[in-house]
C-alpha cells in the first residue's frame, strides 16, 4: 500500500472527526500518506523531533497553543518542515497571518476537498499555497501604498532583481552569483526591502516574493482588482 | 323629577282613555237598550192589537201575555233611567238625556194606561158580547166595543209619542257620547303637549346643564392633571439641574474651593483632579475653553466646574462643541457640557454619566459575550464537525465512485448538502459575532465585511483600512458593529452603486471610521443642526449609542446627490485608555 515515493504528512488537529475526514480525503489520493497524527501542539513538536515528514497540516486552534506558532517553534528546533495552516475561518482571515509566521499557505476547512488536495500538492512543490485572491490580498496588505497600488515600483532595479530571485526560491548565494554581486550586497538589499515594507523577517520576505512571482510579477496591482 | 311628571301624565292619560273606552261601551249599551225599548213598545202595541182581535185563542193569549210584557218593559225603562239595565254596562245618562228620558215617561205611562184600559175593556167586552150579541167592529173586521176602541187609540197614540221621544233620547245620548269623545281628544292633545313640554323642559333645564357640568368638571380635572405634570416636570428638572458638586477652579484648572459637594468629597475623589490638584486634561481643556468663550484672560479669573448628576443638564451647548471642534474629547465621566456666564468668571456645567455609561456598557458586554459564545460554539464546534462529515462523505463518494454505483451518487449529494450546511452555519455564526475581529483585528474584519457585502449585481464595496492596530477590543467591536449597520443601511436603502468603508489614523492621534455611499441618501429627513446625531431611525440610534459607549462621536450627513456619509470619530484618549 505504502509506495516508496509517497509524500509523508503530519496531521495536527484536535478534532477527531475532522482528523478522520481529512485523512480519508488525503489518502484517497494514493500518493499522499498521513504517517502521523497529533492532537496537541506538544504532541506535534514531539512527532517532528522523532519522525521525518514532507509537510505538516496544522490547525490554528489547538487546545494547548496556537498553531500559528508552530513554524517558529520548528525554526527554533532547526527542523525544516513546510507548514500548511488550516482552520474553520475563511482564507482571508488567516492567509496573511499564515504567511507572516512562515507557513507556506492556508486552507479553510470549509473549502471543498479538491482545494485542500491542491493546496497540499502546491505546498509539497515548494510554492505558496493560497488562492490567487488571497495571495494578491496578502501581497497588497503588506506592500500597498495609500493609493491602493503595490509599491514595488519604489524598489531600485537591483532590489527588484533580488526580490525576484527570492520569489523563485533561489538562495542568497545563487542570487549573488547570477547577478554578479557579493553575498553581503544581496543581504543588504534584502534588509532594505524589508525596511521599505516593514517585513518582519527573512522568511516572510521569501513568502511575499514567492507570492509576487506566482502572481506573474505584477509591478502594480490596481486597487479595485480585489 | 321630569320623568315622574311624564309618568304621572302618562298614567293620567291611560286613566282617561280607559274611562273613555268604558264610557263608549256604556253609551253603546244605552243606545242598544233604548232601541230595544222602542221595539218592545211596538211589540206591546202589536200584542194589544192582537188581543183586541178576539174572541180567539190568539187574542186571549196576547191579552194574557200583555201584563208581564208591560211590566218588564217598564222595569227596563226604570233601569235605563238609573243607568243599570242589568244587561251590561250602561252609562249613567247625562242630565240632558235623563231629562229626555223623563219626557218619554208620560207617553210610557199613557201607553201603560191604554193597555190597562184595553185589558179592562176586553174583559168587559166579553161580558158585553155575551149580554148584547151585537159588538162594534174592531181591527181585521173583528167587532169591538167602544171602550176597546178608545183604549187601542190611546195605545197607538202613546206608542207614536213614545217612539218619537225615545228617538230623541237616543239622539241626545249619541250626541253626548260624541261630545265626550271630542273632549277626550282634547284631553289627549293637552296631555301629549304636556309630556312634550315636560321632556323639552327636562332637556333644556336639567339634562343640558348636567352634561355641561360633567364636561366642565372633566376639563377641570384634565387641566389640573396637566398642571400637576408640568409642575412635577419642572420640579424634576430643577432637582436634576442642581449640581452634585461645585468646584471653583483657577485659571489653570486647579481647584480653589469646593463650593458644594453633598457627598463631602474631595475634588480629587471625583477623578477629575489628581492628588496634587492637577486637573485631568479634560478638565483643563474645559476650563480653557470656557475662559476663551467668556473672554477671560487674566490669571485672577476663575471658573466654576459644576458636576451634574446622571440626569443633569438636558441639552448640550453647541458652543463648546464648536469651540473645541473635532479635537474635543468626550470623556467617560463628563458629557453634556455647558458654559454659562457668572459674575467673576465662567461656569462650566458638566454631566457625570459614569454610572449610566458603565451600566450600559455592562449590558452591551453581556449581550456581546452571549453572542460570542454561541457564535464561537457554532463556528468551532458544529460547523467543524459538519465540515469533517463533508470530507468523509466526499472521500466515501469518490471511493464508491470507482465502482460507478448508485451509492456514490447518493454520497456525493450528501456531501454537497453538508457543504451547504457548513456554509450556512458559518454565515449564522458570523452574524452572531465577528470572530474575524478577534483573529485578525478590525482591519481584517472590515475587509471581510466588505467582501461579504459585495454580491453580484449589487454595489461594489471598497475598503481601505490603516492604523487599526492596538485598538481596545471593545472599541474595535463597537466600530465593527457601527460599520456593519452603516453598510447594511447603504445596501438596503441608499440605491447606491458604490459603498466605501474607510478606517484611518488621524494626524491628531484619533481614529476616523467613514462609511459612505453614492446613493440618493436614505429616506429619513435631514437632521436639524444641533440635534443629537443619529436620533432618527433605529439603525442610526443604535449606531449613535454604540459610538457614545466608546466615547466616540457619530455624524450622519445626508448630502442629497452625493449620498450618505456616516463618520465616527474616536478621540485619541479613547484608544489610549484601552492601551493603558
Amino acid at each position: 500500500m505504502m509506495a516508496e515515493d509517497s509524500a509523508r504528512l503530519l496531521l495536527v488537529e484536535d478534532h477527531p472527526v475532522f482528523r478522520m475526514g481529512i485523512r480519508q480525503v488525503i489518502e484517497a489520493e494514493g500518493d499522499l500518506l498521513v504517517t502521523a497524527e497529533a492532537a496537541t501542539f506538544a504532541d506535534a513538536l514531539h512527532r517532528v523531533r522523532t519522525e521525518r515528514f514532507d509537510l505538516a497540516l496544522v490547525d490554528v486552534n489547538l487546545p494547548d497553543g496556537n498553531g500559528l506558532n508552530l513554524p517558529a517553534a520548528l525554526r527554533e528546533a532547526a527542523i525544516r518542515l513546510p507548514v500548511l495552516m488550516v482552520s474553520m475561518h475563511d482564507e482571508r482571515t488567516f492567509a496573511d497571518q499564515a504567511l507572516s509566521v512562515g507557513a507556506v499557505g492556508y486552507v479553510s476547512k470549509g473549502s471543498p476537498p479538491d482545494t485542500l488536495i491542491e493546496a497540499i500538492r502546491t505546498a509539497l512543490a515548494g510554492q505558496v499555497a493560497l488562492s490567487p485572491e488571497a495571495a494578491e490580498r496578502a501581497l497588497r496588505n503588506r506592500m500597498q501604498g495609500d493609493d491602493g497600488t503595490l509599491q514595488l515600483a519604489t524598489l531600485s532595479d537591483r532590489e527588484r532583481e533580488v526580490f525576484d530571485g527570492l520569489g523563485r526560491g533561489q538562495s542568497t548565494r545563487v542570487i549573488a552569483e547570477s547577478l554578479g554581486i557579493g553575498i553581503k550586497t544581496v543581504e543588504t538589499h534584502q534588509i532594505r526591502i524589508r525596511r521599505k515594507f516593514d517585513i518582519a523577517d527573512a522568511a516572510e520576505l521569501r513568502r511575499l516574493a514567492a507570492v509576487w512571482v506566482s502572481q506573474g510579477r505584477p509591478v502594480a496591482l490596481s486597487a479595485s482588482a480585489g | 323629577m321630569a320623568l315622574s311628571i311624564v309618568a304621572l301624565l302618562t298614567l293620567a292619560g291611560q286613566g282617561v282613555i280607559q274611562f273613555a273606552l268604558w264610557g263608549q261601551q256604556a253609551d253603546a249599551g244605552f243606545v242598544n237598550i233604548a232601541g230595544r225599548q222602542r221595539m218592545w213598545s211596538q211589540r206591546i202595541t202589536q200584542l194589544a192589537l192582537r188581543a183586541s182581535c178576539g174572541p180567539t185563542d190568539d187574542a186571549r193569549q196576547a191579552a194574557a201575555d200583555l201584563p208581564a210584557q208591560l211590566e218588564a218593559w217598564q222595569r227596563a225603562h226604570q233601569q235605563l233611567l238609573a243607568g243599570d239595565a242589568g244587561l251590561g254596562p250602561v252609562a249613567p245618562p247625562e242630565a240632558d238625556v235623563i231629562e229626555h228620558l223623563h219626557q218619554v215617561e208620560p207617553s210610557l205611562r199613557a201607553l201603560v194606561a191604554g193597555v190597562d184600559a184595553l185589558l179592562a175593556a176586553l174583559a168587559a167586552h166579553d161580558d158585553q158580547l155575551a149580554a148584547s150579541g151585537k159588538p162594534a167592529m174592531g181591527p181585521a173586521g173583528v167587532p169591538i166595543s167602544q171602550r176597546v176602541h178608545d183604549a187601542l187609540a190611546q195605545i197607538l197614540s202613546a206608542q207614536d209619542t213614545f217612539l218619537l221621544r225615545m228617538d230623541e233620547t237616543v239622539f241626545r245620548a249619541a250626541e253626548a257620547s260624541n261630545r265626550r269623545v271630542h273632549t277626550l281628544q282634547i284631553i289627549e292633545l293637552v296631555q301629549l303637549t304636556l309630556v312634550l313640554l315636560t321632556l323639552l323642559a327636562e332637556g333644556r333645564f336639567i339634562l343640558r346643564p348636567a352634561v355641561l357640568a360633567i364636561a366642565r368638571s372633566l376639563a377641570r380635572a384634565e387641566a389640573s392633571a396637566r398642571a400637576r405634570g408640568a409642575a412635577e416636570a419642572a420640579q424634576a428638572a430643577m432637582v436634576a439641574a442642581l449640581p452634585d458638586r461645585l468646584v471653583r477652579v483657577d485659571a489653570a484648572g486647579h481647584p480653589v474651593a469646593v463650593l458644594a459637594d453633598p457627598g463631602g468629597k474631595n475634588p480629587t475623589e471625583t477623578g477629575l483632579w489628581d492628588a496634587d490638584g492637577v486637573p485631568e486634561p479634560a478638565v483643563a481643556r474645559l476650563v480653557a475653553a470656557a475662559r476663551a468663550i467668556r473672554g477671560l484672560a487674566g490669571p485672577e479669573d476663575v471658573a466654576l466646574v459644576a458636576m451634574m448628576g446622571p440626569d443633569g443638564i438636558p441639552d448640550t451647548s453647541q458652543v463648546l462643541h464648536d469651540a473645541l471642534g473635532d479635537s474635543m474629547e468626550v470623556f467617560e465621566v463628563i458629557e453634556e457640557i455647558r458654559v454659562v456666564s457668572v459674575n467673576d468668571g465662567a461656569l462650566v456645567l458638566a454631566r457625570d454619566v459614569t454610572a449610566s455609561r458603565r451600566a450600559e456598557r455592562t449590558l452591551f458586554a453581556a449581550d456581546e459575550a452571549a453572542r460570542r459564545m454561541v457564535g464561537r460554539d457554532l463556528h468551532d464546534g458544529l460547523c467543524q464537525e459538519l465540515a469533517a462529515l463533508h470530507y468523509l462523505a466526499r472521500s466515501l463518494a469518490s471511493r464508491a465512485g470507482r465502482n460507478g454505483s448508485a451509492e456514490a451518487e447518493a454520497l456525493d449529494r450528501l456531501a454537497g448538502q453538508l457543504e451547504h450546511t457548513v456554509e450556512a452555519g458559518r454565515r449564522l455564526s458570523r452574524g452572531l459575532y465577528p470572530l474575524d475581529l478577534e483573529v485578525g483585528g478590525l482591519g481584517l474584519a472590515l475587509q471581510a465585511l466588505a467582501e461579504r457585502a459585495t454580491v453580484p449585481g449589487g454595489p461594489t464595496v471598497v475598503v481601505a483600512v490603516s492604523g487599526d492596530a492596538g485598538l481596545p477590543p471593545d472599541v474595535a467591536l463597537q466600530l465593527y458593529r457601527i460599520a456593519q449597520e452603516a453598510v447594511a443601511n447603504a445596501l438596503r436603502h441608499a440605491d447606491s452603486t458604490q459603498v466605501s468603508l474607510k478606517f484611518s489614523l488621524e494626524p491628531d492621534g484619533g481614529h476616523l471610521l467613514v462609511i459612505g455611499d453614492n446613493g440618493r441618501g436614505n429616506t429619513a429627513p435631514p437632521q436639524p443642526p444641533g440635534a443629537p446625531n443619529g436620533s432618527r431611525g433605529l439603525g442610526r440610534e443604535s449606531m449613535a449609542r454604540r459610538a457614545a459607549l466608546i466615547g466616540a462621536r457619530l455624524d450622519v450627513t445626508l448630502s442629497g446627490d452625493a449620498g450618505t456619509s456616516v463618520r465616527c470619530f474616536i478621540p485619541a484618549l479613547v484608544t489610549a485608555r484601552g492601551n493603558s
